[in-house]
């Protein structure tokens, strides 16, 4: 028998876009206003609509119940717990998408483990590369960010995306930086709810000419 | 040599050789009786497999045995009166037993299976009958045909007398026909598929032309002229068609009414093509990016099946970007290419959520054009969704099955019901009813007279369907029908998929997606008794569309399971119960393929009669007499030889003997007997 489970949470069930955030080890200062200032940009920039706030909290247990698109913040002494790559796994076997993004010394280690914990079972975890679609999502970026940012695809949608530098956290910035940040950020949610849309012929057709 | 009889000697072999190494220390007396006894077994098995049949003695009034293959296709009132005619003067002349078998496409029953197809065919019927023939051995075969069929050079007649009847049609003057229709084995959507197709007059009139038609399913999809040169009394057309949706179509070709001579059964021919789905070409424009619409290309994109062509409103005319123009991703909707240039090469047309209303570069024009490809054959989806727009107004009105005004939505709470007559009652229907209570936010509005319910959420319309001229409308009226597929328990997680894969098929008019409410044949031939199967719709009644929309005949359904007979009139007919919205199409075949020209019949009866028939005229003298030959005095009864007393008999003392010696082998020790000579003195240590 087919079941529909309707949760209800904070952003369960709302079609609008909405960010779980997911805390690995010491939360970063300032996370709750880096995260208010990204919803109220992605909002004001484009024509994604996220619910206010934008954003919601959530705890490995709790996966399940917010948005199909969750935001892993790795910080310091973050630790990968037991049961979180399994539950990855069905999170995105369901559709949802998952963005890991870790700064500091342990981060690289860290975030090596968890995809390589989530992916080696189905021998993906070597198919996480850097990818171009990311750069032009939405806003056109410099290369570097394909290399910074890396992703998975599978079946024309993007399940995992990486980055060992920050992106949300820490938005305090110089004007630039932040907003190079923020760009990258829109990119990342953009690439979540359109998949590869961007790749399209048309797209493509359209981006070339005016590359040239 | 048959599997049976090689697996027979291997057994036999086999037997003789294990006893034969099993009893080496029995005396040879012994061994040469169970040897025989063995043998004696293996033989019996001969008969069973050589199926030896069980042969009677025939009285001497029956021992001739005639056969009459009757060409059930070719007649007509006035030649089935020459049956009746021909019956009788057989039995008055006391000729011997006469088996009447009726042939058309195949042999029809009592001893054959198939049906009258409207068209000969005798090398079918005589395989059907391969086997009665080598069992009734008769001692002639009398054929009554017009000759309208092939004659294929391996016909097995055995070894009876000939005789052969020509069966003339009615001939009424100056005619043309629709012969032989050749295409491809498999026909691809929307790619063009060649038809030839020959045509033939009796009689030359110079120069003549006549205007085909040709129709998909009833639906006419083109005219072309055929073409008479003096002299000639044939002619072939080669027409390209196109058929949009993938399954089997029924492809008729007609002569333009009162064009086609003096007989109108030969004006008309219908075939079966079967298309294959090229790949199935969608544009979605999508108002807003959200979980919705990003589920909905996810199940997508992963089709191999699919090409989508995706546009999404990334930012609005509201968006403040922070960003200069070449610093954007974002590309000009290329509405004039779209909506205008190539709106007529999609099969499926989906609109989520996008409130055209917004943007001033979408205009009316496109929305009219869409209507126009919508009921020339194109599906359309309409996806609910946040944003401000409707269907309350305009051609989207017109293609929508619910006029929903803009935020017209509730937060429901309920359970599902699916409208059983629909397709969704057979594949996630049935769940989704047996869940508990849910919420959902569903859009509503006024439904339109035309359109239905699929679906129901909370007494609401959640699938709506509507069919507008020949295309399909789906109105999906919530935008939370992704959390089918993010929120389903382990194992579950297809639900969503079956949603969407259903949606689509029933869109793109595939014929799995076709419920039928009356079980009735795709096809059948003018005037054919068949079976109707009505099941929980008796009392209703049954009817017949023509192409003209006209209701040809109306059936009253009074069992679920009843006699019927097809029209008379062959062509494609959509059938529906009285007011019902569903309807199946259903071929009738006319005289298709037996009228043939007088020369290619007399070819035929060429071919016959070198294969040793003999003409006779059906009007006179019979060919044969009751003081000619006698047949076998015996005639196999179908009874099989193991089922002879006799051999329960021979099987029971050969098991009985096999027994005792078995016993014997077993007791049997060589040195007993030389111990037994000493006993007496018993033995101590």
């Amino acid at each position: 028998m087919l079941f529909v489970a309707l949760v209800q949470a904070a952003h369960a069930g709302d079609t609008r876009f909405g960010l779980s955030v997911l805390v690995l080890g010491e939360k970063p200062a300032n996370l709750k206003e880096d995260l208010d200032l990204f919803s109220r940009e992605l909002k004001i920039r484009s024509h994604v609509d996220p619910p206010n706030p934008g954003w919601t909290s959530v705890n490995p247990d709790n996966l399940f119940e917010a948005s199909p698109f969750l935001w892993v913040i790795l910080g310091a002494r973050a630790g990968v717990p037991e049961q979180l790559p399994g539950d990855l796994r069905r999170f995105i076997s369901i559709g949802g998408t998952v963005v890991v993004e870790g700064s500091g010394l342990e981060a690289p280690g860290t975030l090596n483990q968890l995809r390589r914990r989530v992916f080696d079972q189905d021998g993906e975890a070597d198919r996480v590369a850097p990818d171009d679609l990311i750069t032009r999502t939405f806003y056109i970026l410099k290369p570097e960010s394909s290399r910074r940012v890396r992703s998975l695809h599978r079946s024309g949608r993007v399940v995992w995306m990486e980055s060992r530098s920050s992106v949300l956290q820490g938005l305090d910035l110089s004007r630039a930086d932040r907003e190079n940040r923020i760009r990258l950020g829109v990119n990342l949610v953009l690439c979540a709810l359109t998949g590869s849309y961007k790749d399209d012929l048309t797209h493509i057709k359209y981006l070339m000419r005016r590359r040239k | 040599m048959s599997t049976a009889l090689v697996l027979y000697f291997a057994l036999a072999t086999v037997l003789v050789v294990a006893q034969q190494w099993l009893l080496q220390r029995m005396p040879l007396p012994w061994r040469a009786v169970h040897l025989a006894i063995s043998l004696t077994l293996i033989a019996s098995l001969w008969p069973v497999v050589k199926d030896w049949q069980v042969e009677r003695e025939v009285p001497e009034r029956d021992r001739r045995l005639g056969l009459v293959l009757w060409d059930r296709s070719a007649s007509t009132a006035e030649l089935d009166g020459q049956r009746d005619t021909l019956s009788k003067r057989l039995a008055q002349a006391n000729v011997g037993t006469i088996e009447w078998v009726d042939f058309s496409a195949g042999c029809l029953p009592p001893h054959g299976t198939a049906r009258a197809q409207g068209a000969t065919d005798l090398s079918a019927a005589l395989t059907e009958l391969d086997d009665t023939l080598v069992s009734l051995a008769p001692d002639w075969i009398w054929l009554v045909s017009d000759g309208g069929f092939d004659l294929q050079p391996a016909m097995d007649f055995q070894e009876a007398d000939l005789y052969l009847s020509r069966l003339q049609p009615p001939s009424g003057g100056k005619d043309i026909s629709i012969g032989e229709i050749s295409t491809d084995p498999v026909w691809y959507t929307r790619t063009e598929a060649p038809l030839r197709v020959q045509l033939s007059r009796s009689q030359d009139g110079g120069r003549e032309a006549v205007s085909l038609l040709f129709r998909l399913d009833g639906q006419l999809v083109s005219t072309t002229p055929a073409l008479f040169e003096p002299g000639e009394l044939e002619t072939e057309v080669q027409v390209r068609l196109l058929a949009e949706h993938a399954g089997p179509h029924l492809l008729e070709v007609q002569i333009a009414e009162g064009q086609g001579g003096s007989k109108i059964s030969n004006d008309h021919r219908l075939a079966t093509v079967e298309v294959i789905p090229d790949r199935i070409r969608i544009l979605r424009v999508v108002g807003r990016p959200n979980w919705s619409s990003k589920f909905l290309r996810d199940q997508l994109v992963k089709r191999e099946d699919v090409d989508l062509v995706d546009f999404h409103i990334l930012r609005s005319m509201n968006d403040r970007v922070k960003a200069g123009p070449d610093e954007l991703a974002l590309i000009p909707f290329p509405v004039e290419e779209l909506f205008v240039e190539n709106i007529d090469s999609f099969d499926l047309i989906i609109w989520q959520n996008f409130d055209h209303q917004s943007y001033p570069f979408f205009k009316p024009v496109y929305l009219r054009n869409m209507e126009k490809v919508v009921r020339g054959g194109t599906g359309m989806l309409i996806w609910s969704g946040g944003l401000n727009w409707s269907t309350d107004r305009g051609p989207l009105y017109q293609l929508a099955p619910v006029a929903t005004g803009g935020h017209l939505v509730r937060e429901a709470q309920g359970n599902f019901r699916v409208a059983k007559e629909d397709f969704l009652s057979e594949s996630i229907g049935p769940d989704l009813e047996q869940q508990a209570q849910s919420t959902l936010r569903v859009y509503h509005g006024e439904m339109h007279p035309d359109a239905r319910s699929a679906l129901d959420f909370a007494e609401t319309p959640l699938v709506a369907l509507r069919e507008v001229g020949r295309g399909r409308v789906v109105q999906v009226l919530s935008d939370q029908l992704w959390r089918w597929a993010f929120e389903a328990p382990p194992g579950r997680e297809d639900a969503y998929d079956h949603f969407v894969r259903d949606l689509l098929k029933w869109m793109l008019h595939h014929p799995d997606s076709t419920r039928r409410q009356i079980t009735l044949p795709r096809q059948l031939a003018a005037g054919e008794s068949f079976e109707l199967l009505s099941g929980e719709h008796v009392g209703k009644k049954l009817e017949w569309l023509n192409h003209e929309e006209d209701v040809t005949r109306s059936v009253e359904l009074v069992s679920p399971r009843q006699k019927a007979t097809a029209p008379e009139v062959p062509g494609v007919y959509r059938v529906r119960l009285e007011g019902s919205p569903h309807e199946q199409t259903v071929g009738v075949v006319g005289l298709q393929g037996e009228e043939r020209p007088a020369h290619q019949r007399e070819k035929t009866f060429e071919g016959l009669e070198a294969m040793g028939f003999q003409s006779i005229d059906l009007k006179k003298g019979l060919p044969i007499s009751p003081d000619a030959k006698l047949g076998s005095a015996t005639r196999a009864t179908g009874e099989p030889w193991y089922r002879h007393p006799l051999f329960l008999i021979l099987w029971t003392l050969g098991l009985v003997a096999h027994w005792l010696i078995l016993n014997r082998i077993l007791t049997y020790s060589p040195g007993a007997r030389q111990r037994s000579s000493g006993q007496g003195t018993p033995r101590s240590m």
